[in-house]
């Protein structure tokens, strides 16, 4: 009961906050929370004439098919794998890129690189992907740059181990300056006094960049890192599907083309419901683990 | 608290009841009788045009060259006279183009469905039956018999559209759109005719006679793709790209079998598993390593094709021939279109580019449990059957969109050569392409039309071929299509690796057989089963 | 030492410099690319490979097959209409969430952070979101495009997270001269983070005019549609989905496909890239410096 006292207590005392928090929880109760009772479908053979409450129930029976697909273990691996790799390279990319646009002097020529690196977010994925088989193409561009320090032109797209490798590059490309806005506004609102305290103290530019600015871009940097990490298992389809093809199927196919491939022979809400939730659990467990770990060893975490 | 619950209760039977009943009085007060229930329609009549008009909804597809002219359907001139000769207003609900099966899903869900629904037997997972079952559409078999008399004689008279147009329980859920006479076969190899000339061949008949005038234009340019296939027009992932196999069966066809699933005579039959696809994997593997076909098939998408044969570096092209003469046509190169190829002169081809008689089945209309006058709706959606009906939806208006030259209906000028409206967008407003009703197929269509040297190649292409290999359109249960569908998702990737790499070399022909055996493992022969069973149900119908 | 410092500093400008020079081609160059192919002849489009340093040829077709749709011009309207009514949605509603969830003294705090989280990974999926939606009445109303989308948990958190890092001090001395939370937000905290805000209503700005998919979903009088739904149908035509509807009879132009598409791609992009330099000026270094000093 003591919980409840505590909370009467603070009503009174942040009625405020309370009475600003109520359309915000109101929002995330209609849309977000009601809904969730969906989630149920995952254990049913889902019809939408019979609606959630008319299916037959089927326990855990869409999982279960989805574990023992033939092709299980390599969806996994190759999700697991991309995902960690769009995670080590793709999250630092903006940071080392909002940091180095920090550093040019000339406004016009920052500004300028600035509106530049978010331009390819505007591109729509058809395109950009359209580009990518174009230029790696045995003909394209970028083999013939690389024969001219005698690489022999291959077809990317037909080279299995090329596969991720290509898809984390062109990835950070469409991504990087889109990301780094963040950054920027962050280390905009850094107090400048604390630049001039440091060079008083006689810190040259690196100086500056290691003890003043990364660690009042930490907070930001930490919240952002907890959340990315939480998305391991989400990855979208539309790219893959774009560029996959039955060569290189043994790298490039990942969870969710899976489920989009199963979507297009039928419409199995239940199935791919299942599939969803089980990448939202294991989501979940490590964006957990790592708001623990965050918390422990740098006092920084989500809540 | 108790007694409010009851007060409620109570008051929601009245209304529940009340309004069953105004739904019944409605029915019996436009067919002037006081009895109930199904005697009440058996005994109502509707003739054209109605003394009160009426008002149905549907819930249809839109198009997007029909959307520069109209905000929806009822914008058609074709539906403008229906609604004169019928007195009946369609009301039509259209979802946003492009995702109609989602959309209907949610519709569903929803719970609340127009009079009339489009495609939903192709859309409905498990089919009509199912949807039927669901409570979803009614059973029209009735209703067809009493009100739809022009549908019924052309299915009286057509044993083919008979078995396509109802299930595999007798259950007719919708009306389908019939053809005339068969379609033309729009899909088939097509040569460059200078590259041909240069060559000193004549056009190739048979499979070596293909290969005698690839390897001659590779030699003559060393820098080119011999032979594209193109597979715009296939469904998602199964095009040559894809599957290693042209997705009209062009020259796999040769070797007495069809893409995917095939009807042999009564057997179906997945061709990759055939000891005949080792001998065109053979074939297409010795082209690869020779550069008669694309070394970078697998990666090369739409555009990229298009580039290799409007660039000038494609000797020919397997694919829809209004395509190629589109591609060669945009850079002023003459071509020629070849025989569908065979392994010796004189062998027939049982496998080319068709459509069923019935068809397509995305243009079907059906009637939904909650239509108050699906008599109206019947008979409506009958009229297009008519020979009159079929010439207003199939050429328009007689004087507008076509006129009658020797009894037979021409377009006239407003409809193929408009110059402010696209050809396409004619097909909307002046005639009405996406509907069910009695066919002319290409022969209604402005766009072939205006081609006559394409609308003959279609000719010889039909002539020449059968399609008596082709699967005709069977239905699955909803559980078989799911038993189906979870066998398939897997094994197809593993058979387009297989194939892809016996092709490409990257894999060695005596492993052809373990492939098989692996296939099997995964149960392919189950999902064959799956389709054995329901041709038998078919060939009963 | 110091003289050390400043060559190699200067080098590592000179690198940087050239560096982000090299970059800012790599990034430009795919919009050269969409508006060089958007303005070129189908017919020499279409056999184009490769880099493209200039149009092919020179035509208007793909532009004017866009603006013969009369569909465009309504969807701007809408669109306009959406981002703005939307992105004021968003900012009152996150901002008021932002605030809530960076109040450290606030009893359900963590409670609640946990809860908004918790949104990101688990939705109940299609159908019981549209079942939800049409169940408050939204459907075929604009508003659908706006209330279930008021708030993206991902700005949210990014918002709070900047709040959080607002001292004590400047609220204690606004409580001190008697401002209620209501005040303290929007008079004081807002005008703090206008870096933050910027990048927020970016954020949220660009959302808006890109989505389509609810529109899709819930709108059933075309004269709501967004561009992007109208451009999304463009596209679809030239694609060959009717190939199988039609059984085959009415095959598109193959040409003209590709030109269509780069020409949506501009007609649709360019509007949205001007509101970039509008915002970017919030971002330059020590905007806050009068606010921020104690």
């Amino acid at each position: 009961m003591s919980i409840l006292k505590n909370l009467k207590r603070d009503i009174i005392k942040n009625k405020y906050i309370y009475l600003m928090a109520i359309p915000v929880a109101a929002f995330y109760i209609c849309f977000c929370y009601l809904p969730m009772g969906g989630l149920v479908i995952a254990f049913q053979d889902y019809a939408p004439a019979k609606g959630i409450l008319g299916s037959e129930w089927v326990g855990f029976q869409n999982f279960i098919n989805f574990f023992h697909d033939y092709q299980f273990t390599r969806l996994l691996r190759n999700t697991i794998f991309l995902s960690l790799k769009l995670i080590v390279f793709g999250f630092p990319a903006p940071i080392l890129l909002a940091l180095l646009i920090n550093e040019i002097r000339w406004k016009t020529y920052r500004k300028t690189v600035q509106t530049l690196s978010y331009l390819p977010h505007f591109i729509s994925l058809v395109v950009v992907c359209g580009l990518i088989s174009d230029f790696t193409s045995s003909t394209g561009l970028v083999n013939q740059l690389l024969s001219y320090i005698g690489v022999e032109p291959k077809t990317f797209l037909m080279q299995p181990k090329m596969f991720q490798p290509l898809f984390v590059t062109t990835d950070i490309w469409q991504t990087i300056g889109w990301g780094s806005i963040v950054y920027l506004s962050a280390i905009s609102s850094i107090d400048p006094g604390l630049y001039e305290a440091a060079t008083i103290d006689g810190a040259g530019r690196f100086r500056q960049i290691l003890s003043v600015t990364i660690p009042s871009l930490m907070s930001t940097i930490i919240v952002l890192f907890i959340m990315r990490i939480g998305n391991i298992m989400s990855l979208g389809y539309e790219k893959v599907i774009l560029l996959y093809n039955p060569t290189i199927m043994e790298r490039a196919d990942i969870i969710s083309s899976f489920t989009y491939r199963r979507g297009l022979l039928d419409m199995d809400y239940g199935f791919s419901t299942a599939v969803g939730m089980f990448n939202s659990v294991i989501n979940f467990a490590i964006l957990w683990i790592a708001n623990r770990l965050c918390k422990k060893f740098t006092g920084e975490s989500l809540w | 608290m108790k007694m409010k619950r009851a007060i409620l209760s109570v008051i929601l039977c009245i209304i529940l009841i009340y309004s069953t009943a105004c739904g019944n009085s409605g029915k019996t007060d436009t067919a002037g009788q006081t009895t109930t229930g199904d005697t009440a329609s058996a005994a109502k009549e509707v003739s054209f045009p109605l003394k009160e008009s009426a008002t149905l909804t549907m819930w249809c597809g839109f198009n997007v060259n029909a959307s520069k002219v109209m905000s929806d359907f009822s914008g058609s001139h074709v539906f403008q006279e229906m609604e004169k000769i019928t007195n009946t207003k369609i009301k039509f609900i259209h979802p946003a183009i492009g995702q109609e099966v989602e959309q209907f899903n949610l519709m569903i869900a929803s719970n609340e469905y127009p009079d009339m629904v489009m495609g939903g037997i192709s859309f409905y997972a498990g089919g009509g039956d199912k949807a039927v079952a669901d409570g979803i559409f009614i059973k029209l078999n009735d209703l067809i018999a009493k009100y739809a008399p022009n549908y019924s004689k052309l299915l009286a008279n057509n044993p083919d559209a008979a078995r396509q147009c109802s299930s595999d329980n007798s259950i007719m859920s919708a009306i389908l759109p019939i053809m005339r006479q068969d379609n033309l076969c729009w899909h088939g190899p097509s040569i460059r005719a200078d590259w041909l000339k240069e060559t000193g061949l004549d056009t190739p008949v048979t499979i070596s006679d293909w290969e005698e005038m690839l390897t001659a234009m590779k030699k003559n340019h060393p820098d080119s793709t011999p032979l594209i296939f193109n597979f715009a027009g296939a469904p998602v992932g199964e095009g040559f790209k894809n599957r290693g196999e042209d997705h009209w069966g062009v020259f796999l066809s040769a070797y007495g079998m069809g893409p995917s699933l095939y009807n042999d005579n009564g057997t179906v039959k997945l061709g990759a598993i055939q000891p005949g696809y080792k001998d065109y994997l053979e074939l297409i593997n010795r082209w690869y390593k020779n550069g008669l076909i694309d070394a970078d098939f697998p990666a090369r998408d739409e555009e990229g094709l298009n580039a290799i044969i409007t660039s000038g570096k494609a000797g020919a092209m397997v694919g829809s021939v209004d395509i190629a003469s589109n591609l060669f046509g945009s850079q002023k190169i003459d071509y020629v279109t070849a025989p569908y190829p065979v392994l010796k002169e004189g062998d027939k081809i049982n496998y080319r580019a068709f459509d069923a008689v019935a068809s397509p089945i995305a243009n079907s209309v059906s009637i939904s449990t909650q239509c108050k006058n699906p008599e109206i709706a019947v008979a409506w959606l009958d009229y297009a059957f008519s020979e009159k009906g079929s010439l207003l939806y199939n050429f328009g208006l007689e004087g507008e969109g076509y006129t009658l030259q020797e009894g037979k209906p021409v377009f006239t000028d407003t409809v193929l050569n408009n110059p402010d409206i696209s050809t396409e967008t004619a097909l909307f407003l002046y005639k009405m392409q996406s509907f069910p009703q009695l066919r002319y197929g290409a022969y209604a269509n402005p766009g072939t039309l205006r081609k006559p040297a394409v609308m003959e190649q279609k000719i010889a292409w039909t002539e020449q071929c059968t399609a008596d290999l082709a699967m005709p359109p069977v239905t699955l249960t909803a559980d078989e299509a799911k038993a189906y569908s979870s066998i398939m998702s897997t094994a197809n990737v593993y058979r387009n690796e297989m194939v892809l790499k016996f092709i490409m070399g990257a894999e060695s022909l005596d492993k052809f057989d373990s492939y098989v055996k692996q296939m099997d493992k995964m149960g392919i022969n189950d999902a064959i089963k799956i389709y054995q069973d329901a041709l038998g149900r078919y060939l009963k119908r | 030492m110091v003289v050390k410092h400043g060559s190699f500093e200067k080098i590592f400008d000179l690198f940087n410099v050239l560096l982000l020079g090299v970059l800012s081609l790599v990034f430009l160059y795919p919009i050269v690319y969409v508006v060089f192919a958007s303005f070129s002849d189908p017919a020499q489009l279409v056999k184009h490979t490769g880099v493209l340093l200039a149009p092919q040829g020179f035509s208007l077709s793909g532009y004017e097959m866009v603006w013969s749709n009369p569909n465009i011009g309504k969807g701007y309207i809408n669109t306009i209409f959406y981002v703005i009514v939307g992105t004021a949605v968003n900012l009152l509603l996150t901002s008021m969430g932002a605030y809530v969830l960076s109040r450290k003294g606030f009893y359900l705090r963590r409670i609640l952070t946990m809860g908004v989280v918790f949104t990101m990974y688990f939705s109940g999926g299609l159908i019981p979101f549209y079942l939800t939606v049409k169940g408050f009445g939204l459907y075929d109303s604009r508003l659908a495009l706006v209330l279930p989308v008021a708030i993206n948990t991902w700005n949210l958190i990014v918002m709070r997270t900047s709040m959080a890092q607002i001292p004590d001090s400047l609220e204690d001395a606004a409580k001190i001269d008697g401002a209620n939370d209501f005040g303290i937000l929007f008079r004081i905290f807002i005008p703090v983070i206008k870096s933050t805000m910027a990048v927020i209503i970016l954020f949220y700005a660009v959302q808006h005019w890109n989505s389509w998919f609810n529109a899709m979903i819930f709108l059933r009088e075309r004269g709501k549609y967004p561009l992007q739904l109208f451009l999304r149908e463009i596209l679809l035509s030239g694609s060959m989905m009717d190939v199988t509807a039609a059984g085959g009879e009415d095959v598109n132009n193959a040409l003209t496909l590709s030109l269509l598409k780069y020409c949506t791609i501009v007609v649709s992009t360019l509007p949205i890239l001007f509101i970039y330099p509008f915002l970017q000026k919030y971002f330059a270094k020590g905007v806050m410096i009068g606010s921020v000093k104690e």
